[in-house]
């Protein structure tokens, strides 16, 4: 039994606290009794069931189940499916299937997932261990049973990037059309922990609430949320089902904890640009034409996914002030790459946007057709030099308030 | 003098060992504590946007406040555009008031600043309720964040209302927290004077204004999240170490407890009664304690204080919400519901905040928070006024 928050294994010492003991949360009544029937110290005599026979080929897990009960009727979802259809009660109401027999109907042909997971315990047995890691951190991700991803599996792959932590900024291949879940980011990270010799326990949580059925990825980009415990997030919107497409200049955020954004490919328009944060590497590709906000919030009042991103990083990481990034406007600044190749910079409603601090006017003038004095800070007081535009390669220094940034040009 | 009680999820742990757990900290005002006359100031936005309807509304709800007021009550008037004035010092129910006109930018700083102004002058005085009421379609020059966390100081909360269709109810929202206040959301000018009303009626039932809490937390003891039941951080972003601290509550209303929740870490627990933090409240004082003891058995069948689970995830939802996180706030709604089947104040929570999750409308949202409450039960509620 796990903590939700956490993932931390619950034992004794968090049934005698009350709370979990890795974050602190408080156990819910129904955790309580769960974790003392887990420990034979429950109160009362649990419920004995009658054991479940798991008819051969398995049985089917629809995508989305209707609690049975008339007074709760709640859409479940994923592991829900699983234990409400073995006779276990509604994770929303509480009350079992009333029409529920011990033996589940048997079907003829397994489900997708189950095909997954089948195959996932063929290729993992097959694979030389050293092939897939397992990092003992202190706290390691406990994955005790076979996922439905592995790392080894075949079919177009999605070029992503890290998006928060310690390996924001490196890239690795996300499998498309089948199920992705905790087993394949504890797989990459612990090959990039030894590859680049870094404890990466930064992660540990963030895995944890990963379910091992999470997500779905189509070779065009649509992502589907398995029923995920914690949630798939698609740009601050989450997503139930079959969402939108992950492209460039998107954020995708697993369960609230792993942050990731695409990498241009051959498939993608030709121009784009690449947008990095200097001090956390947390980068984005983003497509030409399109306006990319570098503010805390959305039109909408939502919180910017990409600035997210940053200020979690920053706000998690030793050594690092997410003070200066408080600094930054709401709405702040959009950087765009204009048909004609030109960097487009425009200062919304924010304080202050500097360009290039401190390059030389010479350089400047130098294949730039830029009218205004491409120099300086731009004030949000200042009409005029709300607009400014660049024709470089590269925006060396973008700065939004006190926080760095690099625009390259593709 | 009010009541104090405080209590962690179990207050028995097992003895020389680190503990992680989950405070709550509850005040109720003593019942023959009446409530405080009123002194008003109200910081009205008379720049251009406001000209022509909107400072006619204003000027009606000023005469409305003056016929609300009682004998004793007082009301101040600062205006402004892109600087700010002292309009009215205080009037009475039956003074005069000159009239107001509209024109010029927008400077939220030079409101604050005027306001800090006449509070050096007006403010901390227990024996009176003081409200600030900003009102503004939240578009304007930023005013300090310090500036504005210093109106507690004065003994006074200070309000937003928020004004037209296109306001921007985070701003506002944001400088009412800092505050200790509440939103109120206006879109139309219709809604302005109906809200000015309640503001009123709210502030009669005052018993303790901008209250001061004051913890002496003990070595190898830290507090974080400090929060109250309506997701009002009282240390944003810091954490309580040992030491004494100094927090501003929101205001304490005739019928309701204030609850202030935390996570609590503890270096370690000493076998016998540890003393945790020591609590000074209006003249009153109490302890937060953990008895250690070695026996297992003990501590495992010690029953859990549900009063702190139910408050401490109600505060978590309601900043979650706040955050503009509401998948982390249904979630922990559901957390509620579910817990709702066995125990009634968890029910009473559940039922609250399902209605503010249910709503898409910001500044609808940040209205519905600044409302969360708990009565005398321990029930979550909505305040009616």
């Amino acid at each position: 039994m796990q903590c939700l928050e956490c993932g931390k294994n619950l034992g004794e010492e968090d049934l005698a606290a009350g709370n979990c003991q890795g974050c602190g949360e408080p156990l819910m009544p129904e955790d309580v009794s769960n974790l003392e029937s887990k420990l034979g110290i429950a109160k009362e005599v649990p419920e004995v069931k009658a054991p479940v026979l798991i008819p051969e080929g398995g049985i089917k897990v629809p995508d989305v189940l209707i609690c049975k009960n008339p007074d709760c009727g709640e859409d479940l979802y994923g592991d829900d499916i699983e234990a409400y259809l073995k006779g276990d009660p509604c994770q929303i109401c509480g009350q079992p299937d009333p029409s529920a027999s011990s033996t589940p109907t048997p079907e003829s042909m397994p489900s997708q997932e189950q095909k997954n997971v089948e195959e996932n315990i063929k290729l993992s047995s097959m694979a030389p261990e050293e092939e897939v890691p397992v990092e003992q951190n202190e706290t390691p991700p406990v994955v005790s049973e076979p996922d439905a991803t592995s790392v080894l599996m075949m079919g177009k792959t999605l070029r992503t990037r890290f998006c928060s932590g310690p390996l924001a900024g490196t890239e690795f291949d996300l499998p498309t059309g089948i199920i992705i879940g905790r087993q394949l980011f504890n797989e990459i990270i612990s090959a990039e922990s030894k590859s680049q010799g870094i404890d990466l326990g930064w992660y540990n949580k963030s895995i944890s609430r990963i379910s091992r059925e999470h997500f779905k990825l189509d070779e065009d980009g649509t992502i589907t949320d398995m029923g995920s415990a914690n949630g798939t997030i698609l740009d601050r919107e989450e997503i139930f089902g079959e969402g939108d497409k992950f492209g460039l200049g998107n954020v995708l955020n697993l369960a609230d904890e792993i942050m990731l954004t695409r990498v241009h490919s051959s498939d993608d328009d030709p121009s784009f640009i690449r947008i990095t944060n200097t001090e956390t590497k947390i980068t984005i590709d983003v497509p030409q034409g399109v306006k990319y906000h570098l503010g805390r919030l959305r039109e909408d009042g939502r919180r910017e996914p990409f600035a997210l991103a940053i200020s979690d990083h920053m706000k998690r990481t030793d050594g690092m002030n997410a003070d200066d990034f408080r600094r930054i406007s709401r709405r702040h600044a959009t950087v765009e790459l204009q048909e004609n190749g030109e960097f487009l910079v425009e200062n919304i409603e924010g304080k202050t946007v500097t360009i290039n601090p401190g390059i030389a006017k010479s350089k400047v003038d130098e294949g730039s057709t830029v009218d205004d004095l491409v120099t300086g800070v731009y004030t949000a007081d200042t009409l005029g030099d709300k607009v400014t535009k660049w024709s470089g390669n590269e925006i060396e220094l973008l700065q939004i308030g006190r926080v760095d940034f690099n625009v390259l040009k593709f | 003098m009010p009541n104090i009680n405080a209590n962690l999820t179990k207050d028995i742990a097992i003895a020389n060992q680190s503990l992680l757990s989950q405070g709550m900290i509850s005040l109720s005002p003593d019942e023959n504590t009446s409530t405080l006359p009123i002194d008003l100031v109200m910081v009205l936005d008379t720049s251009g946007s406001m000209s022509g309807a909107g400072v006619q509304v204003l000027i009606e709800s000023v005469l409305l406040i003056q016929k609300l007021m009682s004998a004793q009550d007082r009301l101040a008037i600062i205006t402004f555009d892109n600087s700010a004035q002292l309009h009215s010092s205080w009037v009475g129910k039956n003074d005069t008031i000159s009239g107001l006109t509209a024109g010029g930018g927008t400077n939220f700083g030079s409101a604050i600043n005027e306001l800090l102004n006449f509070l050096a002058q007006h403010g901390g005085d227990p024996s009176r309720a003081g409200i600030a009421l900003f009102m503004s379609d939240g578009h304007g020059g930023k005013a300090a964040d310090d500036h504005v966390s210093s109106i507690p100081d004065f003994g006074y909360t200070m309000h937003c209302l928020g004004v037209t269709s296109g306001v921007n109810p985070d701003h506002l929202e944001h400088m009412a927290e800092l505050a200790r206040g509440r939103y109120f959301d206006a879109p139309d000018f219709d809604d302005v004077k109906v809200k000015f009303a309640q503001l009123f009626n709210y502030g009669k039932t005052i018993q303790y204004s901008a209250p001061v809490l004051e913890l002496d937390v003990a070595n190898g003891v830290t507090l974080s999240e400090v929060m109250e039941v309506n997701g009002t951080a009282l240390a944003p972003g810091n954490d309580l170490g040992p030491g004494k601290h100094s927090l501003a509550l929101c205001n304490m209303t005739q019928g309701n407890v204030s609850q202030v929740s935390f996570k609590i870490s503890v270096d370690n627990v000493a076998l016998g009664e540890n003393k945790l933090v020591d609590i000074g409240f209006m003249g009153n004082i109490g302890t937060l304690n953990v008895k250690g003891t070695d026996i297992n058995t003990e501590v495992l069948g010690a029953s859990t204080n549900n009063a702190v689970t139910v408050s401490r995830t109600t505060a978590k939802a309601t900043r979650a919400l706040k955050d503009g996180d509401t998948s982390q706030a249904t979630r922990l709604v559901t957390k509620l519901e579910t817990m709702g089947k066995t125990v009634a104040t968890a029910a009473s929570s559940a039922t609250t905040l399902g209605t503010v999750t249910g709503s898409t409308d910001k500044g609808q949202i940040h209205e519905a928070i600044g409302k969360i409450t708990v009565n005398t039960k321990g029930e979550t509620v909505t305040r009616e006024n």
